[in-house]
């Protein structure tokens, strides 16, 4: 009663604007990273709503380029990336049993750095001539004050800077929190699957972020008249800089998502993860490769090795086919219930298969030549980093909202979400390959009528309206099951981490006692020994 | 003489079944695991969670994979990147905001631009060296038919082979995102055989000398 009373004394806006605690950060990065997905997504909506039919209905060509340039940057800077940080902010001290997370005040000006860049970047629609419009990786010469000029321009190379900052100094904390807050017994291999993923990507961030902040300060520079970048070799340095963060950054937005789906699975198939200590390995292959492949996004500039990178590349398919191993060697010889956060998880796999093998597909330089900035690539990596980030989200947050806010999110409108979601997805993104391959380009607001790309165009754009659907009834979901009142518990779910052996939501300080930690799995180790309750003992036992 | 569009369906032919293959092989075993492992009671989940000899036989197995598809991929790069030492037709492009400029040898040219998109023409079963660049900031010059693009860039010349083993028209476009009018920045191309555009090249020279 006590800490309940002390809570409810401090006023709400301190917790938001000086929170060092690690679950209201990752919470105000979640909250942050969600309302920036509804604002992507409108402007995925509109986009889909010119591109329903040849000609110019809804948009000018200039809008069109400044939806599609902030529809990506929206995304990428500031849902995917932050959303996959805010996870590993809330659960990763949970899971390795610390109090909270390393230089939490850090962390915090890492917060609102992305907060402040997120709206410098979106401010731009407030200017006369609007808001960037160079695409999200504001390719050079294009970018330049001369070929796309204004205030706005500026205001998102300063707001990809700013959010860049703020991922690195969160990164920073996450990667200090693992190294050196453990529990006593947990070493390196003792770490729950999750925590592996958000260790790689905490890596990749420092490793390639950096490079985001020099080639947009570079790119300011250049275009306050400071000369930077000149002709050929200047355009292709420009894009070599990009891509060493682009390329990294993809598998930001992807690995804490398989950590969400495979935790989601192992739980709810009653026994650890199949074949961690490869999947670890896997892991730490596939950030090392992840450093060595951005060039495959400049196949035809001509300016770079390709079979290096189509090697590299290519290369890929080793560590991420273990992972699909890993999650079946998981599920065969488990006994599954059917909960949502697993089917999520699992479809998560499914989905972002499709990306993953359209990847190997375009690593391909001969392949690429073709498909490269065209719907092709559109599909593919709408099935990467949407699909292979949302449904490990959802299975993320279907798994852990108990956790966080003490009660479970309702089962049947979960599934529902689901399979809204699928249909959307697919819906939305397979017939783009279709597109692709017949030669539509990426960033058109019309297409000739005489191509005959409308029919694809409009059930995608029905596509995209289910999406949205979805996430209404996600939204609806959240609603109606904060406002049941039905307690949770500590673990609902049979878990097998630490975090599950603390209250829902935790105390400040997360754990009172630390059960011992044996394995990756410490808790269904001890379930296991009977020196743990598990689910059905703790319902039986009276409160 | 190497056809762009039908090494690309060669290549394709190895990695779309292999593709699809994979999703189905995982989609199965999963739809598997899923349906014959299902909570029941007594059922009591498997304590085995490693399996050395088949995880790194399977990993070795994916290291074969990816050989062998660099394998096809890297026989087939080097036939569609080589450029040819004797050229039956060499193609300047010039790309600018927002439009192609195709000059020939003869000193005709062609200007297909956003406002008015042209067809240029070219010769069947000829190897076409194609340099191209921009005036202005990086486009892109594709022609899907063809299973080939080729970014411009300002400053240096870009080289790209093209044949066209079939009579036909075909469309081509801008690629790389260009600014305002990037979807309007198309072209067409027509191939025809050697004598029909010789005899249309020298009309050109007239018209534009």
């Amino acid at each position: 009663m006590s800490t309940i009373a002390a809570r409810r004394r401090a006023p709400a806006w301190t917790s938001v604007i000086g929170a060092t605690d690690h679950k209201t950060l990752g919470r105000n990065l979640l909250i942050a990273a969600f309302a920036f997905f509804i604002a992507g997504g409108v402007l995925a909506l509109l986009m889909r709503l010119e591109l329903a039919a040849p000609g110019m209905q809804f948009v000018s060509h200039d809008t069109y380029s400044e939806l599609f340039t902030m529809h990506g940057s929206t995304m990428i800077y500031l849902f995917v990336t932050p959303l996959a940080l805010a996870l590993g902010v809330y659960l990763v001290p949970l899971q390795i049993g610390a109090a909270d997370i390393s230089a939490p005040r850090l962390a915090n000006v890492g917060f609102w750095l992305y907060i402040t860049g997120g709206l410098t970047l979106e401010s731009g629609f407030l200017t006369a001539q609007g808001p960037g419009k160079a695409g999200w990786f504001a390719t050079w010469p294009l970018s330049t004050s001369g070929a796309t000029p204004g205030t706005g321009m500026n205001l998102w190379v300063l707001g990809v800077i700013m959010s860049a900052l703020g991922m690195i100094a969160i990164g920073v904390c996450l990667l200090g929190t693992i190294m050196r807050r453990r529990a006593p017994g947990m070493t390196l291999l003792r770490m729950p699957p999750f925590t592996w993923t958000q260790l790689v990507t905490a890596l990749m961030v420092i490793g390639g972020f950096p490079v985001l902040v020099l080639v947009m300060t570079l790119l300011y520079l250049d275009r306050q008249g400071v000369h930077i970048f000149n002709g050929f070799e200047g355009a292709i340095d420009y894009q070599n800089l990009f891509w060493f963060y682009g390329h990294p950054v993809v598998y930001v937005m992807f690995f804490p998502f398989v950590g969400c789906a495979l935790e989601a699975i192992a739980t709810n198939t009653g026994r650890r993860l199949f074949g961690y200590r490869l999947f670890a390995l896997s892991l730490l292959l596939f950030t090392a490769l992840s450093m060595s492949v951005w060039a495959h996004h400049m196949y035809t500039t001509g300016g770079i090795t390709n079979r290096y990178f189509a090697f590299t590349s290519t290369a890929l398919l080793v560590p991420a086919g273990i992972e699909y191993f890993d999650m079946l060697g998981t599920l065969i010889g488990g006994s599954i219930i059917y909960r949502t956060s697993l089917l999520f998880g699992v479809t998560f796999f499914l989905q972002f298969l499709v990306g993953g093998a359209s990847g190997i597909f375009v690593a391909s330089p001969t392949l690429d030549y073709h498909a490269h900035d065209g719907y092709f690539v559109i599909a593919h990596f709408h099935y990467t980093l949407f699909a292979g980030s949302i449904f490990g989200f959802f299975a993320g947050v279907y798994h852990w909202f108990p956790k966080a806010f003490g009660v479970t999110l309702r089962e049947g409108l979960g599934k529902l979400h689901l399979v809204l979601l699928i249909i959307g997805t697919n819906m939305t993104f397979f017939p783009m390959f279709f597109l692709g391959q017949e030669g539509m380009p990426r960033r058109v607001a019309t297409y000739p009528r005489s191509t005959g790309w409308e029919t694809l165009n409009t059930v995608e754009t029905v596509g995209a309206f289910i999406i949205a659907l979805a996430i209404v009834v996600f939204l609806w979901n959240v609603v109606v099951s904060l406002r049941s009142h039905v307690a949770a518990g500590p673990d609902p779910w049979d878990g097998q981490s630490l975090e599950w052996a603390t209250s829902s939501p935790p105390p400040r300080h997360n754990f009172d006692v630390l059960p011992p930690v044996r394995s990756y799995a410490p808790l269904l180790d001890l379930k296991k020994a009977g020196e743990w309750p598990r689910r059905r003992e703790l319902e039986e036992t009276p409160a | 003489m190497v056809d762009t569009g039908h090494e690309y369906h060669h290549l394709f032919s190895i990695y779309v079944p292999i593709a699809v293959g994979v999703w189905l092989a995982i989609a199965l075993a999963t739809g598997y695991g899923l349906l014959r492992y299902r909570r029941r009671p007594g059922r009591v989940p498997s304590g085995r969670h490693e399996a050395q000899v088949p995880e790194l036989t399977y990993a070795a197995l994916l290291v074969g994979v990816a050989a062998m598809l660099l394998y096809f991929t890297f026989t087939t790069e080097s036939k569609v990147d080589a450029l040819p030492r004797k050229p039956g037709l060499v193609l300047h492009v010039t790309a600018g905001q927002w439009n192609w400029r195709f000059n020939y040898p003869n000193g005709a040219s062609v200007v297909s631009s956003s406002l008015h998109q042209r067809v240029m023409q070219v010769p069947t079963n000829t190897v076409i060296l194609v340099k191209l660049h921009s005036v202005d900031v990086v486009h892109s010059l594709w022609i899907p038919e063809r299973r080939i693009k080729k970014d411009a860039f300002p400053g240096a010349d870009n080289e790209l082979k093209l044949t066209f083993p079939k009579a036909g028209t075909f469309s081509g476009a801008c690629a790389e995102f260009c600014g305002l009018h990037h979807a309007e920045m198309r072209f067409g191309v027509k191939a025809v055989p050697r004598p029909q555009f010789d005899a249309w090249l020298r009309v050109q020279a007239g018209a534009s000398g």
